[in-house]
């Protein structure tokens, strides 16, 4: 092996091993660490802080600060620590957070990124994105503007979801001279205790959007709401929105937005730098705080369904055959989890008899809709309805468990064909029943066996053994010749031949015709050769002695037309096995030369 | 003496026509009379008293009808389960595994699909059923080869092969069966599910809940307590939840 192959392959392995904590810390839960700042566009000399906060650990620590020219970043402060704990389901979960403040002051206005810097959390190192912040002089604009950052619904348990909504426009006269539109929204990407759904940023048919940048890196699509009067002038307005679950019970911090539009100057190569118009509005910061399902009245049946749910159901067809299968469509609509909640288990409900439920699927899983299909078959045509289905759910608005339940949709069950209907009201009801028991003496008979503990010895014993003795039979055989070579087949095929000629002979010539058959098939010669031939002045050899004197006598027989006259069946055949060590190729040679 | 001997064959010939009759047993009395618990208290006690594994299915199979016309149709599932690995093939316990696994609102037990005809297919013979076609294919395969031995040919060859191969598939399945059943299977009859926990103890976080009628392998036991591992997750039952399905 070359020694550029050993290290690629011990870099490799040096990789894996470094890769290898890293992937098992993430599957075990890691603490959750955000870092953003309190506002993305400040004026010179306003506090800005950058807010690091950890979940799942105490156990923290911020890395050496980064230094950026003309800003002056530190001291920290903290950490301010939190520790929530819920009871859920029988079990108590402690959610814990840390939160550290970073001063930042800048000493000249610009556009700067606080480069990443290091935190250690459980035991982890995690890196920081790069902070983008504008510092600006003066920052003009409240009037021409509008920006407002709004959170839906107001009340959050653990587990709900709720929409961010950001809302923001200019005056309409000078819509014409804007072409650039900047949101700097220092939470985006970066909200504590809370996880984006996916598929909150997909578009709505039959809306109209625009594009603006998102923290002066970014595009991103918003929805174009046209012309609102706001403070008795018309503003163009457009909307951003995107839907977040609430993770973790605690507060939510969502730091100042801001605002930056106006006109940014063409300049060409030649031509004198002309200053952007830029201006500015701010949002006020939000705090959120998140709440716990409480355990006191908590239904054994609440499937963590959390938020306002409201639902509608109605059925593919409601005349059927008993055992066919009805589909039952729940929509569910609401503000709720409804993407997240388990959907109810109609095999232990009540009011399910006569009913089989297959089980329920979802059609449509989506922001706001819900639509869940149930597979039932009614198995007799005494069953008349589909039962509700109800949902429970907390309500954190009213902060109590509330239900919604379908309304029960009649259908009609017709009776199988020949098993009794509605028309025969007087046969008696047909349904499944068990077999009943087995009588008699249970605990004996039966003698199937119990499994025998030893049975890989026994049989590789026994195919061993068969083996063995194979292997020996066969190579003692072979030592005499080969068993499947044409003249051994041609033997054993004689005397097949003769055994059963001489079954069906009736007459001393058809048996003298059966010998010769089989004289003939031995020899490899037609069997009117052997007829009449004399083997007498072929040696002294006492086989072929005794052949040719049988020969003789069944040619004798056969002239004297006497059925009882002639050697029997059996010595012939006798005849035949003690041929079968006689070499007939030789025999036939000797008579050839002899005839010559 | 000759009017005798006509008796007597008389008398056995009603007997052969009358067939084996048995005295009701005192379960097979409770039964009839609607006392399904003490039913099953008496094919449990005969049950216990069993040295083999003769009679355990139909035994398991009996308790199983007394749970399900007691209403206990987890119970009857677990009972039919186990009664099927003793008879794999036998209709009865099949058709009232798929009753009882019904109402208990379970899943069928032959969904008939390709996997489940599969595993029927591979459940479908007993272990010792197993050993004794695999010692027919030796004596088979013995005949073969003596054959093979003393004439040759083709034919004794192939057909050698052909019974080594079905020799070594059975002894396969009865192999990975056997495995199979050192598992030691046990399954949740409990309607509300079973807690698995770390350590055998009520006081300790619940690690992963069981379904009513999931299937776990036990591993060990303790006062009242077993240790099964389901999904890769070893932990802790109750075992009065659970019954089990195969031979201790």
């Amino acid at each position: 092996m070359s020694d550029w192959k050993q290290i690629w392959i011990f870099g490799l392995l040096a990789a894996l091993l470094l890769l290898t904590p890293v992937a098992a810390g993430r599957s075990m839960g890691d603490p959750r660490v955000t870092v953003q700042l309190s506002t993305g566009i400040a004026k010179l000399g306003e506090p800005v802080v950058i807010i690091v906060k950890v979940e799942g650990t105490l156990d923290g620590s911020i890395g050496e600060l980064p230094k950026t020219k003309g800003l002056a970043i530190g001291p920290v402060s903290g950490p301010k620590t939190e520790r929530m704990s819920t009871f859920r389901n029988g079990r108590v979960s402690d959610s814990l957070s840390a939160t550290w403040y970073i001063s930042v002051v800048a000493s000249a206005e610009g556009d700067f990124e606080i480069p990443p810097f290091l935190i250690s959390a459980g035991g982890a190192t995690y890196e920081s994105q790069p902070l983008p912040l504008q510092i600006r002089r003066d920052m003009q604009g409240a009037d021409l503007g509008l920006m407002s950052v709004e959170i839906f619904p107001s009340k959050l348990v653990v587990g709900q979801p709720f929409e961010v909504v950001v809302t923001f426009g200019w005056d309409r006269a000078i819509a014409s001279k804007i072409n650039i539109s900047d949101l700097s929204l220092p939470w985006w990407g970066q909200l504590p205790g809370a996880i984006e759904i996916e598929g909150s940023s997909a578009r709505k048919l039959g809306r109209d959007y625009a594009e603006s940048l998102l923290n002066n890196k970014t595009l991103v699509e918003v929805e174009r709401l046209g012309v609102t009067e706001v403070r008795g002038s018309s503003f163009e307005t457009f909307q951003l929105r995107r839907s977040f679950l609430a993770t973790s019970p605690g507060r939510v911090l969502i730091p100042s937005s801001h605002l930056t539009f106006g006109q940014r100057k063409a300049t060409g190569f030649l031509a004198p730098r002309v200053p952007d118009e830029l201006f500015y509005v701010a949002a006020k910061p939000l705090e959120l705080v998140v709440g716990t399902i409480p355990e006191e009245g908590r239904p054994d049946s609440f499937v963590d369904a959390v938020g306002s749910v409201s639902v509608r159901a109605e059925v593919d067809r409601r005349e059927v055959s008993a055992g066919d299968s009805i589909k039952l469509r729940v929509e569910w609509t609401g503000d709720g989890n409804l993407e997240f909640f388990t959907l109810p288990n109609l095999s232990h409900s009540a009011g399910l008899d006569g009913i089989n439920f297959y089980g329920a699927t979802d059609e449509v899983k989506e922001r706001g809709r819900r639509v869940s299909v149930f597979d039932l078959a009614p198995q007799s045509e005494h069953v008349r309805e589909l039962p509700s289905i109800s949902l429970v759910f907390y309500n954190p608005e009213t902060e109590i468990f509330e239900t919604v339940a379908t309304k029960p949709i009649s259908i009609r069950v017709h009776a199988l064909e020949g098993v009794g209907g509605l028309e025969d009201s007087d046969s008696p009801t047909v349904s499944a029943d068990i077999r009943d028991i087995l009588t008699g003496p249970l605990s004996s008979g039966g003698g199937r066996g119990t499994p025998d503990s030893k049975f890989p010895y026994k049989a590789g014993g026994a195919l061993g053994g068969v083996l063995f003795v194979w292997l020996g039979l066969r190579s003692q055989v072979r030592r005499v010749g080969d068993p499947a070579a044409p003249l051994a087949r041609r033997r054993r095929a004689a005397g097949r031949v003769l055994r059963r000629a001489l079954k069906s002979a009736q007459t001393s010539q058809e048996r003298a015709g059966a010998f010769s058959a089989f004289l003939g098939a031995r020899s490899g010669e037609s069997a009117n050769a052997w007829i009449g031939r004399d083997l007498s002045a072929l040696g002294d050899d006492q086989v072929v002695q005794e052949l040719a004197s049988l020969i003789r006598e069944l040619d004798h027989a056969v002239w004297a037309k006497d059925v009882t006259q002639g050697p029997a069946d059996h010595e012939l055949i006798s005849m035949g096995r003690k041929m079968e060590s006689l070499d007939m190729e030789q025999l036939v040679a000797s008579l050839r030369g002899a005839s010559r | 003496m000759r009017t005798l001997s006509k008796g007597v064959v008389l008398v056995l010939a009603l007997l052969l026509m009358a067939g084996p009759s048995f005295p009701q047993s005192s379960a097979e009395s409770a039964y009839r009379a609607g006392d399904y618990k003490s039913a099953e208290a008496h094919w449990a006690a005969e049950l216990s008293e069993l040295s083999a594994v003769e009679g355990r299915g139909a035994l398991l199979y009996n308790m199983g009808n007394a749970a399900f016309r007691d209403g206990r149709y987890l119970e009857a599932v677990a009972r039919y389960t186990g009664a099927i690995e003793e008879s794999p093939r036998s209709e009865d316990y099949w058709a009232n595994l798929e009753l009882a696994r019904s109402r208990a609102g379970l899943d069928a037990a032959d969904r008939g699909d390709l996997a489940a005809t599969a595993e029927r297919l591979y459940t479908m013979f007993r272990l010792s059923e197993l050993e004794l076609l695999a010692y027919a294919l030796i004596g088979l395969f013995a005949v073969a080869l003596f054959v093979e031995a003393l004439r040759g040919g083709r034919l004794p060859r192939v057909v050698s092969f052909v019974l080594l191969f079905a020799l070594l598939s059975i002894s396969g399945l009865r192999f990975l069966r056997g495995e199979k059943n050192l598992t030691n299977r046990v399954m949740v009859i409990s309607e509300g599910g079973a807690s698995l926990r770390s350590e055998p103890s009520p006081d300790l976080p619940v690690i992963l809940q069981l379904n009513p009628g999931a299937v776990v392998g036990r591993k060990d036991s303790l006062l009242g307590w077993i240790q099964v591992e389901c999904k890769g997750t070893s932990g802790w039952l109750e075992e009065r939840l659970v019954f089990p399905l195969d031979r201790n």
